[in-house]
């Protein structure tokens, strides 16, 4: 049960990450783990291993859109994007995980600690 | 620069990508380990162990693979059983159907058919002598949109698989819910019945396949 709840607490945390991250701008599956990577200060980091099938996931869920499109340097890469779907799910999503924070926060003292 | 394509057809297992699918997913993987293989490098790594590093642990890949597998799926599976099974299957049984009804209409119908010997058959053996062609389209049709061979021959197969199970649920009405007496004592008309409208257009439609077959091995060669 614990480690339901607790996989469920760390896929809606990536989901919530790469859909914000997309908010901002298109970006692709190395740009985003690099991006979460920094934000977080290594808190939080993404590997091949668990961001791509969360990628597949959100696309089939039409919350974001791959399209290929060069890089900087020239390189195809596939740019993923929110879609209209994906922006309507943002923001109750946020609200969300802020009441779940401040509802942990009021228990456990989180923010302090 | 190591092969990023070929490492990660490599670690995830798959000797040749079976659709356009695939071939994006190890595109879009290979580019990222090649970032991340370039960034490794900028911060002084050799090349042994950037490219060790970038690939991580094999055993992760296994579950990677899963995991790309289980993401996309559902819809993979449902739009593949779609084209490969369900739509050759369904308009090969369609179009078998309408033609027996068409043949049927338009046939000779003798008011008094034992007076003209084989005549009321036509409309049958004319319905049985298009099978193999039907066979042969809906074998093609699945193995165009990639059905392996079980899919294949279901589909090929879909309209005698239809027309057994009818004869077997009219039979199993009879019996069991109209009560009919007669059904069971005459068990050899009823297995001929189903010979006749379902085994025998079976071994048609396989007898297509195997000819579309043939002509497909000939033309590749």
């Amino acid at each position: 049960m614990v480690k339901r709840v607790r996989a469920n607490i760390a896929r809606g945390s990536t989901e919530l990450a790469i859909l914000a991250l997309l908010a901002e701008q298109p970006l692709y599956g190395f740009e985003i783990s690099k991006r979460i990577e920094q934000r977080t200060k290594g808190v939080l980091r993404f590997e091949l291993g668990s961001l791509y099938p969360m990628l597949y996931d959100l696309e089939k869920r039409d919350l974001i859109k791959g399209r290929w499109q060069p890089n900087s340097t020239g390189r195809d890469r596939r740019y993923y994007a929110l879609t209209p779907a994906g922006k309507k799910e943002l923001a109750p999503l946020r609200r969300e995980w802020r009441s779940f924070f401040q509802a942990l926060d009021r228990i456990a003292g989180v923010s302090h600690a | 620069m190591p092969d990023w394509n070929e490492l990660v057809r490599e670690h995830l297992g798959v000797s040749k990508p079976s659709s356009a699918e695939h071939v994006e997913v190890i595109a879009e993987l290979s580019g990222h380990l090649e970032d991340l293989y370039a960034e490794l490098r900028r911060k002084g790594l050799g090349e042994p162990e950037a490219v060790k590093q970038a690939l991580g642990d094999r055993a992760n890949w296994r579950g990677l693979a899963k995991k790309i597998r289980r993401a996309r799926s559902k819809e993979e599976i449902l739009n593949h059983r779609t084209k490969t099974l369900w739509w050759p299957g369904l308009v090969s049984l369609t179009a078998s159907m309408s033609w027996l009804m068409i043949l049927q209409r338009v046939g000779p119908q003798p008011r008094m058919p034992w007076l003209h010997s084989g005549l009321p058959l036509m409309p049958y053996l004319v319905w049985l002598g298009t099978q193999p062609l039907l066979g042969a389209t809906s074998a093609y049709m699945s193995r165009r949109a990639g059905g392996d061979r079980l899919t294949e021959l279901t589909s090929t197969l879909f309209p005698s698989i239809v027309m057994l199970g009818l004869c077997c649920l009219v039979v199993a009405i009879s019996i069991l819910v109209e009560k009919n007496p007669h059904v069971l004592p005459q068990w050899p008309l009823v297995l001929f019945g189903a010979f006749v409208w379902a085994i025998f257009p079976g071994l048609l439609v396989l007898l297509g396949r195997l000819l579309s077959l043939r002509t497909h091995s000939w033309a590749k060669s």
